[in-house]
């Protein structure tokens, strides 16, 4: 009876005993241990899943973006090349890109090439609307070193390149992509 | 079900061995799975990548005028006066690009490489 009164006194005891100071120590560096191994795991499966996500996008602002482009320089009529302006039939009046800030992308702008100034009539666009500009990202445009060559039948070789930049990551190019352009109609070069 | 989640919750014997490499085996498993997932993608992109450079470059090829020709048939087809079609056929010649009149369409069918 004595004996089974101590061993039910014992049982309480160890009951409320806790933990030893070790084992706590030891549990807490291997929770550390995991804890490490999933959040590090996790920053490379973010990163590498962002940057697939903005590869991809990246491709459909390229593709979008050189179709744009593609369809003014095909309708091309008067290349000037002291400005890099040009009148084109898909437009309907003079335009140049350029590119003020890392937001907006590439903008297509009205241009007065009497005045050599932008046109203060006529409103300058996007290249490509905000719901395409996604993930950070914004278009850039630079023409070749010869922009504009007069081929023999009159027509025109356009040449430049088109990049795909990221605002966040210091402007860093994540697609780019020479491209040629021939007119469809005849191209006068002043 | 619900009896059997509680009395595992309270059981103070601990998990076997094998149940603790059978719960390591399926995170695991999850883990590849999401990892062959990543790489899947990543390289679903490399190979658009890939291809898109690779039209762009033949597409300006094409446009410069300095792509490789290849041998064909084409069809030019221009109508007449009354509107009827004449067709002429041009066998094994160098296919570049060209413009043509707005009466006049070609068709292209590819025979050689």
């Amino acid at each position: 009876m004595f004996l089974l009164k101590r061993q039910a006194a014992d049982m309480k005891k160890r009951k409320r005993a806790g933990f030893t100071f070790a084992e706590t120590l030891i549990t807490v560096a291997l929770l550390s241990i995991v804890f490490l191994a999933i959040s590090g795991g996790f920053v490379v499966f973010q990163r590498a899943y962002k940057n697939i996500t903005r590869k991809a996008n990246a491709q459909v602002m390229l593709s979008t973006a050189i179709m744009q482009v593609t369809n003014d320089c095909k309708n091309a009529t008067v290349y000037y090349s002291s400005t890099n302006a040009m009148d084109t039939s898909s437009r309907g009046y003079v335009i140049r890109y350029y590119v003020p800030d890392t937001t907006k992308g590439i903008i297509v702008q009205p241009f007065n090439q009497s005045t050599e100034q932008p046109d203060t009539v006529l409103k300058e666009i996007p290249l490509l609307t905000s719901k395409t500009n996604t993930d950070k990202m914004y278009t850039d445009f630079a023409w070749a070193d010869t922009p504009c060559k007069i081929n023999s039948d009159g027509t025109a070789l356009f040449s430049f390149t088109i990049y795909i930049k990221a605002s966040d990551e210091e402007n860093k190019v994540i697609e780019q992509q020479e491209i040629k352009v021939r007119s469809n109609n005849k191209v006068t070069m002043y | 079900m619900k009896k059997t989640w509680i009395k595992k919750i309270k059981n103070q014997s601990g998990e076997s061995i094998s149940e603790v490499l059978v719960a390591s085996l399926i995170v695991s498993l999850a883990f590849i799975m999401v990892l062959s997932l990543i790489m899947a993608s990543q390289k679903m992109i490399q190979k658009t990548d890939d291809m898109m450079n690779k039209y762009y470059d033949d597409r300006n090829a094409f446009e410069a005028g300095s792509a490789t020709s290849s041998t064909g048939i084409i069809q030019v087809t221009s109508t007449d006066a009354v509107g009827a079609y004449i067709t002429q056929e041009y066998k094994g010649i160098d296919v570049q690009s060209k413009t043509i009149s707005t009466d006049e369409y070609v068709s292209f069918e590819k025979t050689g490489s």
